[in-house]
């Protein structure tokens, strides 16, 4: 790779992840504003991040990305320092302005032109919406020394004034650091603030320092009153004064007094600045704060300080590495190569044991094996983890795109996320993006009905869909809920007999199940037509052909007027599955055991025809049968198992089932499945290939869609059996 | 009872050495009686025939997969794929064991697919004018050839096979 190449490697993840985190944020900035008024510190880690990116882009030579990102930055300014408000609609166009530039980079990534106009547009939006700030200086509202309203950036100035608006108290606290633990002290004093309040800037003082020491005076915004703030920062000494609102004592004291503001020395007691308070009339702090000072002063002298561990916790700084997945695949390569060198020993050692005389020497050998062995696992157990992130990115994504979606439908919903947490392998991740968005599209877009039909179905004008993620045993459950209109069998069943999917002479017999399916069949579109936001390109049969290419599955559940739920039953990891291993004619095949439910033997006497195919009665129902040997076309072997005895494999595609007959069953083996080349993409039925020992490989097989291949193949054939009816 | 199976063994790593005055490095190898050649650039590895998993429903000429160093690869005949004689009588099921031939692991694309062949013979250093344009040539050669050269002096000819026109 050359230097150049490996450098836009760089800048590319880099700036992915920096897109991440905007998402993340931009999500929180629209749950906080629901609230009440943004959170600062979010809207500065926008403001931050999309600096960053610029930062980047310039570097990289990314223009396109640095031209947007240099006029996001401009907008994120405006508002951060109030000069523009941030309604939903400036919201919006921040999303926007995060796909957007996602896009670029996608572009930048796959040598593409970038899509000019949709930049153009936002360009211009984000150009067009300035709104100048009338608000008065906050200066004038503060009594407050005016040296240092000097020195108040203009950004600082406006969380001043904003605080002000907003009813806090601004303090002035002057607390001496120590310079070896400033950096933490401040973190904990910000900690500590956050919850009731902020720090809106600290400045050094240049007064009465030590050599190792250094004095600030800290400007903060607290709900609190100046006793309650007392015992909450007691523990970093120093002074506390509030500073007062000349808007509100309009005749009170001058700038050049501050005396006639109460002072705590904090440390001293909250009773006794409380006390202080009281003989000062006409001052802060204001009655209902005294009542509640004298109400409990035992408590309040006995303040313990703040938890420093607690705290210290808050600016733990995660150390992560980023890796890309293919070295962890090659990692993983270069531990099988090495359990295979291991199994080569063992048989080299196997064959010397016999004639060596040294018994010593061979129970050191075979104890050296043993902790080979364990190392070997743990190291394969290490990769298998690391390879391992949970969900919460990808649905952050998801609740981005459903928010997008949601607003250009003019749908209401509720958005319901657990299980973010769970884990599931990177790779199935990135596998997972695609469907999962396409079904979040269609349960906006095709589920959740608009509010006026929701109302008079007496259902709630919101509608709710539900993203759950939870692991179950060795599987990982993704669940998408809406609680919109539901399926409508009845259309998707005309449809299907308009595009010939369907034999008019099946329908009787077409469970609803089985038309439910028929959503995941090619070409089947209930809608007449394709909505903006669905319309994408992706079908459900692309959808289910991506999950069941990372062997699993899913299934749809669905009742007109109440809701649609699809689950999709993953596995934990594509790196070990376990699987079935059965031979068909000298041929072995691994079954992923996720989709067998039992196997049986078979007495061919039990096999009746049913509609042209094979079944047999299991536990008092009928199971379609299906050879694999015909359905793969494999002749018969010389090295075939001859037995007339044979098995029936119970796979299970969604909630059907169906037998598939081998010759043997070998048993069950974890394997590392892995993909076929590319040169075998067209190839259907298999999901893969595993090294099943001695290197041999085995293929793996895709059991949902033999299936599906299966129940197509009836159908045709029900069309040519019966011509006349 | 447990069969020692030894899977492709690399015969030997081929080092890459950059062009010499626009010479560059071909691997002889020959399918059917007839002697072809590739660029050495991208042949990662001659390795001898292993096991070889047979896949149904594969396109014509592909004889299997084979773990390769970890990695599953597509092995494909050569010599079907050229249109010429089979380097393999399929047995009818299990895996096949090829024991005396070679597979040469090649890079194409994002892929790399194993090419079996008869017989590896030599690296040839070509330059342009040692190779016959394949349009200046008879009709006789298929598609894939893109030039003929003859390394020695009224030697054998070498079909210098386009590696894009060899996948399956």
């Amino acid at each position: 790779m050359s230097e150049g190449e490996k450098g836009k490697l760089e800048f590319l993840s880099e700036a992915e992840e920096i897109i991440e985190a905007l998402g993340r944020d931009l999500v929180l900035l629209d749950e906080s504003l629901r609230v009440g008024p943004p959170d600062p510190d979010i809207v500065n880690d926008i403001f931050r991040s999309v600096h960053t990116m610029k930062g980047l882009a310039g570097l990289f030579g990314a223009t396109t990305i640095s031209q947007l990102t240099h006029d996001l930055e401009a907008k994120l300014d405006a508002i951060r320092l109030g000069r523009a408000q941030l309604t939903p609609d400036v919201l919006d166009l921040l999303f926007r302005a995060v796909d957007v530039t996602h896009r670029l980079l996608v572009a930048e990534q796959e040598g593409k032109e970038p899509p000019v106009e949709q930049l153009e547009a936002l360009l211009q939006k984000l150009r067009g919406t300035k709104r100048p700030s009338a608000a008065a200086p906050a200066s004038e509202e503060l009594d407050l020394d005016p040296s240092i309203f000097a020195v108040l950036t203009e950004y600082e100035e406006h969380r001043l004034r904003t605080n002000v608006e907003a009813g806090l108290r601004i303090y002035r606290l002057r607390v001496q650091f120590s310079l070896l633990t400033i950096d933490a002290s401040l973190e904990q004093l910000k900690a500590m603030a956050k919850p009731h309040g902020e720090i809106i800037t600290y400045l050094p003082t240049g007064e009465g320092t030590g050599a190792d020491s250094i004095e600030l005076d800290i400007l903060m915004a607290s709900k609190k009153t100046l006793i309650e703030l007392g015992e909450l920062l007691g523990s970093l000494g120093g002074t506390i004064i509030e500073v007062a609102k000349r808007s509100k004592r309009p005749a009170a004291s001058p700038t050049s007094e501050p005396p006639e503001l109460p002072v705590i020395e904090a440390g001293t007691s909250a009773r006794a600045a409380a006390e202080a308070a009281i003989e000062r009339p006409g001052t802060r702090p204001p009655a209902p704060v005294r009542k509640e000072a004298e109400r409990r002063p035992q408590r309040t002298s006995s303040v313990p300080p703040p938890d420093e561990g607690k705290i210290a916790t808050v600016r733990s700084v995660t150390q992560t590495v980023r890796v890309d997945i293919q070295k962890l695949d090659r990692l993983m390569n270069a531990v099988s190569e090495l359990a295979i060198v291991k199994s080569s020993l063992d048989r080299l050692f196997e064959r010397i044991r016999p004639a060596s005389s040294d018994r010593r020497g061979i129970a050191e050998l075979v104890r050296l094996s043993r902790t080979f062995d364990r190392q070997l696992e743990a190291m394969q157990q290490g990769i298998l983890e690391v390879r391992m992130v949970p969900l919460g990115q990808l649905f952050e994504r998801l609740t981005r795109v459903a928010r997008q979606v949601g607003r250009n439908a003019k749908k209401q919903f509720n958005l319901v996320v657990t299980g973010a947490e769970t884990e599931v392998d990177k790779l199935i991740v990135e596998e997972l993006s695609d469907p999962l968005m396409h079904m979040m599209r269609n349960a906006i877009d095709h589920g959740i009905e608009p509010a006026m039909r929701r109302l008079a179905a007496g259902k709630p004008e919101v509608g709710t869909i539900a993203l759950n993620a939870f692991q179950k045993g060795n599987h990982v459950l993704i669940e998408l809920e809406d609680d919109g209109g539901g399926i409508d069998t009845e259309r998707v069943l005309e449809v299907a007999l308009q595009k010939g999917l369907i034999n008019p002479a099946d329908v009787r017999s077409t469970s609803r199940r089985d038309v439910l399916n028929l959503i995941f069949m090619p070409g089947l579109s209930t809608r007449a037509q394709a909505g903006e936001i669905s319309g994408r390109g992706v079908g459900m049969d692309v959808v289910k052909t991506n999950i069941a290419k990372l062997g699993g599955v899913i299934d749809v559940q669905s009742e007109v007027g109440i809701g649609t739920k699809f689950a999709i039953t993953l596995p934990i990891t594509l790196a070990i599955i376990r699987v079935l291993v059965a031979e068909v004619e000298g041929h072995t095949f691994a079954i992923p055991l996720a989709n067998v439910r039992e196997a049986v033997q078979l007495s061919e006497s039990d096999v009746f025809t049913v509609d042209g195919h094979e079944a047999m009665t299991l536990r008092g129902s009928t199971l379609r049968l299906a050879r694999l040997s015909s359905i793969f076309e494999l002749e018969r072997g010389k090295r075939a198992h001859r037995s007339t005895k044979k098995f029936v494999v119970v796979t299970m595609a969604g909630s059907a089932r169906i037998g598939l007959i081998v010759d043997l069953l070998v048993g069950g083996q974890d394997v590392v499945m892995k993909a076929l080349g590319s040169s075998l993409r067209s190839v259907r039925g298999f999901a893969g290939a595993a090294d099943l020992g001695e290197e041999r490989l085995g293929l793996v097989l895709d059991t949902p869609s033999l299936y599906e291949e299966i129940v197509a193949s009836d159908r045709r054939r029900g069309t040519v059996a019966r011509p006349n009816g | 009872m447990k069969a020692l199976v030894r899977r492709g063994r690399a015969t030997r790593q081929i080092e890459r050495r950059p062009d010499e005055g626009g010479v560059t490095e071909y691997l002889g190898f020959r399918v059917a009686s007839s002697n072809y050649a590739l660029p050495v650039a991208i042949v990662r590895e001659i390795v001898r025939s292993g096991h070889l998993t047979p896949v149904p429903r594969a396109p014509a000429g592909v004889l299997g997969i084979s773990s390769f160093r970890g990695r599953v690869i597509t092995v494909i005949d050569l010599g079907s794929r050229l249109g010429l004689a089979s380097s393999v009588v399929q047995p009818t099921a299990g895996p096949i064991k090829i024991p005396k031939l070679r597979i040469l692991m090649v890079d194409i694309g994002q892929e790399t697919l194993g090419y079996l062949v008869d017989e590896v013979l030599q690296v040839y250093r070509l330059a342009p004018r040692d190779i016959e344009r394949a349009t200046t040539v008879g009709t006789d050669v298929g598609m894939h050839v893109t030039g003929i050269a003859r390394p020695q002096e009224g030697g054998e000819v070498v079909q210098i096979l386009d590696p894009k026109a060899l996948v399956p």
